[in-house]
């Protein structure tokens, strides 16, 4: 048998994936100097059209809202 | 040991391998894989020193759903099931009974959810790890493996709630989401989260339904969005559907003008065409004039001679006087 307990629906967002973010952040920053990140950022991340995600994102919570 | 100042180009030959990997993850249609999203929570978790979870629930069909279903789990605490199975069983059965009959009287769980694979920025530290070996990437290791086979989740202290990725998605010929015919993003079941979107700007479902009025395009606030639901409507329609003003009327032609708030005034020329069609009539045209053409159009004359333009965009008539057609083609 499996009960729902109150302590296993307290949300971990912050330490998954928020503190992830940070972290390897930190990591990057003390390795890489900013010109390579720049670089990498523009060659690599803004071309994996974030802002499609961005809009996802916007538009779920402009969903919630008006539900 | 010194920082990374510059990359090889080998390294930088790499760039567009990354980009491609990371475009097919995000622009993945297919369904969770539940179990290997299982184990890359199991990942996220033990990266993190937090107990593994007990409970892995889902997927559902979208973030709207699963929102539903952390709020049915907080009113089920200490209730009992045989496993996790049983549990799963019951949770998808009542979100669907509460989706069918919009029971939609619960707190949005949003903020608790994280994004998959719309993870794009694990792009950069991808790169960073396996192009230039640089450590402590390893951290986004489960993040990595969930982008790879789940859309959506939300991560509790004992439970992931699961979600499936969006079943389509469409672009124009710029790589912007757009679909004129239905929702440019949409998810699998309830129809809550679809996105309606014309070249990269969100709109609603009853602009792509084109189920509204020139009323309705005035009372549109904002101005990409107003953009184009005129053009949707029809530029000329609105014109005349919306108490636009005739500004002068010659042989030329009709100047009409609409104002907008915090936009550009909308001026339109309608001209006959001076062909006869197949069976003898004339047809009208309207066309899109600038409104500071000539220091500001006050013509029909002057509208029709703005709109004759060299190959760079400037005027083809330094007056509108110097437009006097004596035959027209």
């Amino acid at each position: 048998m499996i009960t729902i307990k109150a302590s296993d629906l307290v949300p971990v967002k912050y330490q998954v994936w928020s503190q992830v973010s940070t972290q390897v952040s930190t990591q990057v920053w003390a390795q890489v100097g900013d010109q390579v990140r720049d670089q990498v950022r523009i060659q690599v991340e803004d071309q994996v059209l974030h802002q499609v995600w961005t809009q996802v994102r916007n538009q779920i919570r402009d969903n919630h809202k008006s539900i | 040991m010194p920082k990374l100042e510059e990359l090889t180009p080998e390294q930088i030959a790499k760039f567009g391998f990354y980009v491609q990997k990371w475009l097919k993850i995000g622009l993945d249609t297919t369904e969770c894989d539940f179990d290997k999203a299982i184990a890359a929570a199991k990942k996220c978790y033990a990266l993190k020193g937090l107990p593994e979870p007990t409970k892995f629930l889902g997927p559902f069909n979208n973030p709207f759903e699963s929102s539903i279903a952390t709020s049915v789990l907080s009113k089920w605490v200490d209730k009992s099931f045989e496993n996790n199975t049983a549990l799963n069983e019951a949770l998808m059965k009542e979100v669907a009974s509460i989706i069918e009959n919009k029971r939609f009287d619960f707190p949005s769980d949003l903020a608790n959810q994280i994004y998959g694979n719309h993870e794009y920025w694990l792009s950069y530290y991808d790169y960073f790890r396996t192009e230039c070996a640089i450590t402590g990437c390893e951290i986004t290791d489960g993040l990595m493996d969930m982008a790879i086979v789940c859309g959506w989740w939300t991560p509790l202290a004992g439970a992931c709630v699961f979600q499936h990725r969006p079943e389509q998605i469409h672009f124009d010929d710029r790589r912007r989401i757009h679909n004129t015919e239905g929702p440019a993003i949409k998810f699998r079941g309830s129809p809550y989260n679809n996105v309606y979107a014309l070249h990269g700007i969100r709109v609603k479902e009853n602009v792509i339904r084109r189920n509204y009025t020139a009323a309705d395009i005035d009372k549109e606030s904002n101005v990409e969005v107003r953009r184009v639901m005129i053009d949707l409507y029809g530029q000329e329609k609105y014109l005349l559907d919306s108490n636009s003003k005739v500004v002068h009327a010659d042989d030329f032609g009709t100047l009409y003008s609409k104002e907008q708030s915090n936009d550009e005034i909308l001026m339109m020329v309608k001209v006959i065409n001076a062909t006869p069609e197949p069976d003898g009539s004339f047809k009208d045209y309207f066309v899109r004039v600038d409104p500071k053409a000539y220091n500001g159009l006050k013509t029909a004359h002057a509208a029709v001679a703005s709109t004759w333009r060299n190959k760079d965009g400037s005027m083809v008539f330094g007056s509108p006087n110097d437009y006097d057609p004596d035959i027209q083609t």
